[in-house]
């Protein structure tokens, strides 16, 4: 489904204009990863670590400096910052419209759009009296929960989560992730999960990647968390869960 | 928006002086009671009566008929003068916002080089360049102003074309004409719209200035910039004929500022 081999992406650093602005910042050092069907991939890491920037690659977003890209398309995404997630202009009814033209357009067919949006707000657990609501009008919980119907509404093989529920309140996140679970099993999507949050990796995925300083330090199973051998990976466990790493 | 323009008074006063002026001005032969050529110099400098509300000027044309014909190629040459502005700055913005690299540089250099002019020094060379008439005054004006848009318009780009909604229209394969024309283009106008309010009253005294000094709309057309000019030439022996034309740009000028 995924497939990254060796990718190197830099910023040009600073954001002073410089002429001799030739220095870069090295953001991921010979990334590669490999998603198989099915499967839910959490990339965990400190701030910082280059998880978006990997994020936007596998997206589509941003073209590495080097290496090789294989992602199946059909692919959504969820941001983690709600607020700038959709267009504050857009109802919620345009805002999964959008989504659904698309998927029109790509699969060359005639969708019941008011109908597809009732469902789809079902499935996210609200009911039809947000339809015309604009985001403003909308919480934390509820507005992402719009961004998830948007990013299902595509029928999308593969769904990219950006620590799409960091900033949700705890009770919130639970719901969410029961949700996103639901969702996984009923289209058999594939899920890469980002966040720099163990538990909620623990709760959803069954691979982990490990990113420090751009460079990929430990990629197992969810049971083989416990014979983790890198020093980073070890303390980010130790310091978030009561397992004890050997 | 509107309550919050209901709520403040002075904005909404401005508005409605605003709203009024346009709505004489378009319908002036409604309002006007005389012929603004009408030329009667038996009746010269006639003091405010009831059939000349602001008495006549030098020629003895009736000052309140040319002021409501007046507002005519006043706000018409500013409206030009925007739209000009606008649409060179606006499609200059956006090429240098969207593709950024070489076109954003050169782009850049020539908004620097613009904006580094004093404008209103600017104006006066072009107009001398050009010659005088109204439409070399519109032209310099644009020429001078369109780099305001262009800098503000690419600002917003930047702004928004990294914001969540747009990525993820990007994403999913969105036309590029949707996320321009629905997304991007709307985010963007609203700031515009305010800059460009604010920037009509500059045009209005921009034109008024050069009608003023010879340089724009000539006599015998009213215009208020004009009309203060033919009143400088009897300021001595009538001074009350500039009063109205003097305040009616102010008070445009203010009222558009304000609200
Ligand atoms: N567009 C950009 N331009 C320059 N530097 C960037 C850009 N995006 C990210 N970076 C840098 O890349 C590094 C990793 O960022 P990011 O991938 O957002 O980290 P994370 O999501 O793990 O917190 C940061 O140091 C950040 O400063
Ligand atoms: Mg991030």
């Amino acid at each position: 489904m995924i497939n990254l081999q060796n990718i190197n992406v830099s910023f040009r650093k600073g954001n002073t204009k410089s002429i001799f602005g030739k220095e870069r910042q090295q953001v991921l050092k010979d990334v590669s990863m490999n998603v198989e069907e099915g499967d839910c991939v959490g990339i965990i890491g400190e701030s910082g670590s280059g998880k978006s920037t990997l994020g936007c690659v596998i997206c589509g977003l941003l073209k590495p400096d080097s290496g090789k890209v294989y992602v199946k398309k059909p692919i959504s995404v969820v941001f983690q910052d709600y607020s700038t997630s959709v267009d504050p202009r857009f109802t919620v009814n345009d805002i999964i419209i959008e989504s659904l033209t698309v998927r029109e357009r790509r699969d060359g067919i005639k969708l019941n759009k008011d109908n597809e949006v009732y469902r789809l707000l079902e499935l996210v657990g609200l009911g039809q009296e947000y339809i015309l609501r604009y985001p403003h009008e909308l919480s934390g919980g509820q507005l992402q929960r719009i961004c998830i119907a948007r990013a299902v509404a595509l029928q999308p093989r593969i769904i990219l989560f950006d620590e799409a529920i960091s900033s949700l309140d705890a009770h919130t996140q639970v719901q969410v992730m029961d949700l996103l679970r639901q969702i996984k099993l009923k289209y058999s999507l594939t899920y890469v999960f980002i966040t720099h949050d163990l538990t909620s990796v623990t709760y959803l995925c069954n691979k982990v990647l490990f990113l420090y300083n751009g460079q990929v330090v430990e990629t197992c199973n969810i049971d083989g968390l416990r014979t983790i051998k890198n020093e980073y990976a070890k303390n980010l466990l130790n310091s978030i869960m009561d397992v004890p790493v050997k | 928006m509107w309550k919050k323009l209901f709520k403040n008074k002075t904005a909404l006063i401005m508005l409605i002086i605003i709203f009024a002026t346009t709505i004489v001005g378009i319908f002036a032969p409604l309002f006007a009671s005389h012929d603004p050529y009408e030329i009667d110099v038996m009746n010269k400098f006639a003091v405010i009566s009831l059939e000349y509300p602001l008495g006549t000027d030098n020629l003895g044309r009736c000052i309140l008929s040319r002021m409501i014909y007046g507002i005519r190629p006043t706000l018409f040459l500013s409206l030009m003068t925007m739209i000009g502005t606008i649409s060179i700055g606006m499609v200059m913005g956006l090429l240098a916002g969207y593709f950024r690299g070489v076109v954003d540089e050169i782009i850049m250099r020539i908004i620097d080089v613009m904006l580094s002019f004093p404008s209103q020094i600017m104006i006066f060379a072009i107009v001398a360049l050009l010659g005088v008439d109204v439409r070399n005054v519109i032209i310099a004006n644009v020429i001078i102003k369109w780099a305001w848009y262009a800098r503000m318009v690419r600002t917003n780009v930047m702004k928004y074309r990294s914001k969540n909604f747009i990525l993820f229209s990007r994403c999913i394969g969105n036309r590029e004409s949707f996320i321009l024309f629905r997304h991007l283009l709307p985010s963007i106008s609203w700031e515009m719209a305010v800059l460009a309010t604010l920037d009509i009253g500059w045009a209005i005294l921009d034109i008024s200035t050069f009608s003023f000094l010879g340089l724009g709309v000539q006599a015998p057309t009213p215009e208020w910039g004009a009309m203060l000019n033919e009143a400088k030439n009897v300021m001595t022996t009538n001074p009350v004929q500039m009063i109205a034309p003097g305040v009616a740009i102010v008070t445009c000028f203010v009222s558009i500022l304000i609200s």
